[in-house]
């Protein structure tokens, strides 16, 4: 028998008494010594490392049969859809209202109208006026939308 | 796990009704196994965050593949053996994504290590800092080492099973499981000697 058989031999009489032969091969080899020896060691750190075993947390039969229930085909499918369609109404949902309250938060400023060509017509004249400046005809600016009489020329008095 | 005549007869029963689509008597299953898979599991991964976790998912494979039950072996030895595979599977994904001990055992827990190989067996064996520095120096050695050592070493040394229950579990025959072990022992006693030739040589330098 090789050194190999005897450590194997070593091995498997942990669990029961060991073959005289064994003993025999012990006193005369010292690897073989050695070996018992670093494995008795080896050993109890693996028995000095045990510790309890966790238990199941509260409830974890009816958990695990929950999740067999969704896991099992047609149900987990419609359950995955439903989920699925869930989500998406939740994000659109959610985009919905993120624009709603930016709209509202905004500052209200209306549209801005550039005037038109008129009405700058209009403030010219005026500022014609308060300085004396005359147009040659103002019959168009009145039909402008100058308040009639304003700014009117009196008429030459006749005698 | 079934002892009696009547319990095992009750166990035949709860699976032949799940089998046939009833998914109630897998509670009892559950309730009756679960103590077992959950060491196996605490065993074979050393998380205790995880345990649950993944027990909880070798049930439902174990449920999903319950037709596939021929009752040759016990329902235990056949769940321990889905156990195992699941195990199996965990402990390589998380070697290939490279073992959490080293990084969270740091510095300090190596030194700790060495320390506790560098002394006498006699002392190492008292007080709960030694039972934890010998429970990381485990944790380390099983980590180090390649999967199926782990598997099988922690199955017998741990678990406390017998080469015939190893055997059945991962469904090889009883002089496979003893070559393995034996090869698994030496690998590990290697590692071990390591740590312990550290101890003189780091002595002499202090």
């Amino acid at each position: 028998m090789s050194c190999d058989d005897f450590r194997l031999m070593l091995e498997e009489a942990r669990e029961g008494a060991a073959p005289e032969a064994l003993g025999r091969h012990l006193e005369v080899c010292a690897e073989c010594r050695t070996f018992a020896e670093d494995w008795r060691g080896l050993s109890e750190a693996f028995r000095a490392a045990a510790e309890p075993i966790p238990e199941p947390s509260f409830g974890f039969t009816e958990r695990l049969l929950r999740r067999l229930a969704t896991s099992s085909g047609a149900e987990r499918a419609a359950i995955e859809f439903i989920e699925r369609v869930g989500r998406r109404v939740a994000f659109a949902t959610l985009f919905l209202a993120m624009v709603t309250l930016l709209a509202l938060g905004l500052p209200s400023t209306g549209p801005v109208r550039e005037p038109s060509g008129a009405e700058m017509m209009a403030q010219a004249y005026q500022v014609s006026n308060s300085s004396g400046i005359v147009f040659a005809d103002d019959t168009w600016m009145s039909q402008a939308g100058r308040p009639v009489g304003q700014n009117e020329e009196p008429a030459p008095s006749q005698k | 796990m079934a002892t009696s005549p009547s319990d095992r007869d009750q166990e035949v029963e709860w699976i032949r009704r799940v089998q046939a689509g009833d998914r109630e008597p897998f509670g009892r299953l559950v309730e009756r196994h679960q103590r077992r898979v959950f060491s196996l599991v605490h065993h074979l991964v050393r998380r205790r965050d995880e345990v649950e976790d993944i027990a909880q998912e070798a049930f439902i494979k174990a449920f999903q593949a319950i037709r596939s039950y021929n009752f040759q072996s016990s329902f235990g030895t056949w769940l321990a053996r889905i156990t195992v595979n699941h195990c199996y599977d965990y402990l390589r994904r998380e070697r290939a994504s490279r073992v959490r001990y080293f990084w969270q055992m740091g510095e300090e827990g190596s030194k700790q290590m060495e320390a506790l190989a560098e002394r006498p067996a006699k002392e190492r064996r008292e007080g709960p800092d030694d039972r934890l520095a010998a429970k990381e120096l485990v944790e380390k050695l099983l980590a180090r080492a390649p999967v199926d050592d782990r598997v099988i070493l922690t199955m017998k040394e741990l678990e406390d099973l017998s080469v015939e229950e190893i055997a059945e579990i991962l469904d090889l025959n009883v002089s496979t499981v003893k070559v393995r072990l034996h090869r698994a022992r030496k690998r590990m006693l290697v590692d071990w000697k390591k740590w312990r030739s550290k101890g003189p040589a780091t002595g002499s330098q202090t």
